[in-house]
């Protein structure tokens, strides 16, 4: 599970283009959006993107991946269940 | 002084012609299907004008073989119908005015050239991208009516072209043109298809707007325009009131609370020396996505309360025409006006539960109509409210627009000076941003710092806008043949990205405006922020951008473009302008389209890029001498600048 979430954590740094930020400073259990990262809707669709890319999971509608997208750590709890 | 409409046309899904369109509307029946004009992987629901792209080019009598836009064939056709409809005369023609709005151009057959371009950069028939740019459907619609005066291209995204509108309104109330003829035109492609579905909004089924249960928006395609012109017996209804605000929340999604929303629609009211309660229907922009509708929503909630009028959606019928939307729906709304039509709102079963809004849903007739809004609301923010009413509204007079002085109060060019960092202080806003809005965003910013109070409004000017995103994203729409699309490039290669960025980053609520017109969308820009200033406003931030590109330079180079001793380019050149002079006034400015005043020397603009104009006029302003005017040689008028300090 460390493993996902430093990969996660540096492929959205990569697609979001987070140059000022180490995947040291992102905290698994921050919030990605609004507080902590500070992401918007159209970050989460870019990071629905790295989920089908990279693992294999298609998320249909973009109400279907808050819950998902809520921290590091709920990201990488559902990428580790449904990857393919 | 009061404009009227005094014809329509109108071609979407719903028809072609308003008689079509109607019996469509009465009839109840929904448009909405799969895809039938282009191949796509995509299973999508959208709303298609029913001829293929050989038999538009037979309606329109198009020579044999000849390579025209969807985009520009359905504008010609809806175009046409206004102008007829209008029994304009030859000489009322030659001297109208045209303000066409498009967001996609020519892309549809770009996409043909770029298809074989990607394998090679020598292949790729250049016939298919000669009408890429937004100007191109402009120049055949001008050229198929016989409309013979000023033209100008507008594009903001889906406001467009009810901003076209707003445009011909306000320069026949200023007594710069007697006719104009406004609207727009949008052919659905692949690249606009690909870029709304990488933002996850389309519904597979038809739209459902402001339902409960909706879950996104079918595109559609179409055109549609307005004659308009000053008091005239035979009319439909007046344009009385108009305004356009910014949003200034975030480049695609609406705020909650509807701002931009509501502040168009207030003003639009108030323009016309009208109350809320005065409107009988509103044509909500009502696109169906989830977003859209809450914001809308929460906005009439604002300025109704609980005394709503009929309202309703009519984008199930045509989709959602992006550029041509506006026109479609002011279409609509002045025939409700004239013919006392109210339309239902297709596929709507419940209300969303913080509103409780309720839209009209069968077809009405007959009824008494006085006032109809019709909102259109586009990405950067851009939001539009239109007033028609059946009676004239007293409206404020706008004089000395044709003589006015205005003030260049600041100047900025791009260059290595400028700190994106501090001029863009937004690390969020900024990493997604591209080269192409990073500098026009940044030299904006930089501009605006020079002006004394927040500009009145915001007006930019780009031949081609942000070319690398459209490019990156057509590349990828192509290669990775639909599937995996990363929606940032779509979202930037919307023209009106750095006017909508610039509002957010300064909160700034105004007037905020895009021109698209090859290499006069300077010039018609700059006519845009003069008329602003002739109309009250003290300032305005009129900036012009355009970026190089790799492609963009192979392309010209097999044109044949640079033979004639043009040479590509790139810049962003923003100008503070002001009704009035400061201590830091750098010139003086006047239009002079006749020649009339004296200058000491005359400059001309070279073509190297479509802003080299914004160019020319930032260097003669810095190398101006006192009591030495210059007269600055534009595409179709001149523009005398001379030092001027208070």
């Amino acid at each position: 599970m460390e493993e996902l979430i430093q990969n996660l954590k540096q492929q959205i740094i990569d697609a979001l283009n987070l140059e000022e930020i180490t995947p040291a400073d992102i905290d698994d259990d921050a919030p990605l959006f609004g507080e902590g990262l500070g992401l918007d809707s159209i970050d989460a669709l870019e990071i629905i993107l790295i989920l089908e890319k990279e693992y294999g999971i298609r998320i249909a509608k973009p109400s279907d991946a808050k819950p998902i997208l809520k921290s590091m750590r709920t990201l990488a709890e559902y990428v580790e269940k449904n990857r393919k | 002084m009061s404009v009227v409409i005094s014809g329509l046309g109108i071609v979407s899904a719903a028809g072609i012609g308003v008689g079509a369109t109607i019996a469509t509307m009465r009839a109840k029946r929904c448009t909405v299907s799969a895809v039938r004009h282009f191949a796509t992987v995509h299973k999508v629901a959208a709303a298609e004008v029913e001829p293929d792209n050989d038999e538009l080019a037979r309606m329109l009598h198009l020579p044999e073989g000849s390579v025209v836009s969807r985009t520009a064939m359905l504008g010609m056709l809806a175009a046409r119908e206004a102008v007829d409809d209008a029994a304009l005369t030859d000489a009322e023609l030659a001297s109208a005015a045209l303000v066409s709005a498009t967001t996609v151009g020519g892309m549809d057959r770009t996409q043909t050239f770029f298809a074989d371009f990607v394998c090679n950069p020598n292949s790729g028939r250049l016939r298919y991208v000669r009408g890429h740019d937004c100007a191109d459907s402009t120049r055949r619609i001008a050229e198929h009516c016989g409309i013979g005066g000023f033209a100008t291209t507008i594009s903001t995204a889906c406001s467009s072209s009810a901003n076209a509108i707003m445009l011909g309104a306000r320069m026949i109330e200023a007594g710069l043109a007697d006719v104009v003829v406004a609207g727009g035109c949008d052919a659905l492609c692949p690249f606009t298809l690909n870029g709304f579905r990488s933002l996850m909004i389309l519904d597979e089924q038809p739209c459902r707007p402001f339902d409960r249960t909706r879950s996104g928006l079918n595109l559609g395609e179409g055109a549609a325009y307005v004659v308009m012109r000053r008091e005239a017996e035979r009319h439909y209804c007046y344009v009385s009131g108009m305004a356009n605000a910014n949003d200034a929340f975030h480049q695609t999604a609406s705020s909650a609370e509807g701002n931009g929303a509501f502040e168009a629609m207030r003003r639009a009211v108030a323009d016309a020396g009208l109350q809320p309660h005065d409107v009988d229907y509103v044509n909500v922009h009502g696109t169906g996505t989830p977003n859209n509708d809450a914001s809308e929503a929460a906005a009439m909630m604002r300025l109704w309360h609980n005394e709503m009028p009929a309202f309703s959606s009519t984008k199930a019928f045509t989709g959602h025409t992006l550029a041509a939307a506006g026109a479609v729906e002011a279409v609509l709304s002045a025939l409700s006006v004239s013919n006392g039509y109210l339309y239902p709102n297709l596929n709507f079963s419940e209300p969303i539960e913080d509103t409780q809004l309720v839209p009209q849903q069968d077809f009405a007739e007959g009824v008494r109509v006085d006032a109809v809004l019709s909102n259109s609301f586009g990405f950067g923010g851009n939001c539009t409210s239109l007033l028609f009413t059946a009676r004239p509204c007293p409206r404020a007079e706008v004089t000395g627009a044709r003589n006015l002085t205005c003030y260049v109060n600041g100047v900025e060019v791009y260059g290595e000076h400028l700190d994106a960092k501090q001029l863009i202080p937004d690390a969020n806003m900024r990493r997604r941003m591209s080269r192409c809005v990073k500098m026009g965003v940044a030299t904006g910013m930089a501009c605006m710092a020079q002006m004394p109070a927040p500009p009145d409004a915001i007006v930019t000017a780009t031949g081609l806008g942000c070319l690398a995103d459209s490019e990156k994203f057509l590349r990828s729409v192509i290669v990775n043949a639909e599937q995996m699309i990363n929606p940032t490039p779509f979202i930037q290669s919307t023209f009106n990205t750095v006017g909508g960025q610039i509002a957010i980053i300064s909160a700034n609520r105004c007037y905020n405006m895009t021109y698209v017109h090859r290499y006069e969308s300077f010039e018609t820009a700059l006519a845009d922020a003069m008329l602003k200033i002739a109309e009250g406003a003290e300032g305005v931030l009129l900036g012009a951008f355009d970026e190089m590109t790799e492609t963009q330079v192979a392309i010209m180079r097999r044109m044949g473009v640079y033979r004639s001793g043009t040479e590509p380019g790139e810049g962003a050149v923003f100008f503070a302008l002001g009704s009035r002079p400061c201590a830091a006034t750098r010139a003086s400015l006047r239009m002079d389209p006749h020649g009339e005043l004296t200058a000491a020397r005359t400059v001309a603009c070279p073509r190297t890029y479509h802003t080299a104009q914004a160019r020319t006029v930032a260097d003669a302003i810095g190398s101006l001498v006192p009591g030495e005017p210059v007269r600055i040689s534009l595409e179709k008028t001149s523009i005398v600048i001379q030092c001027a300090r208070q």
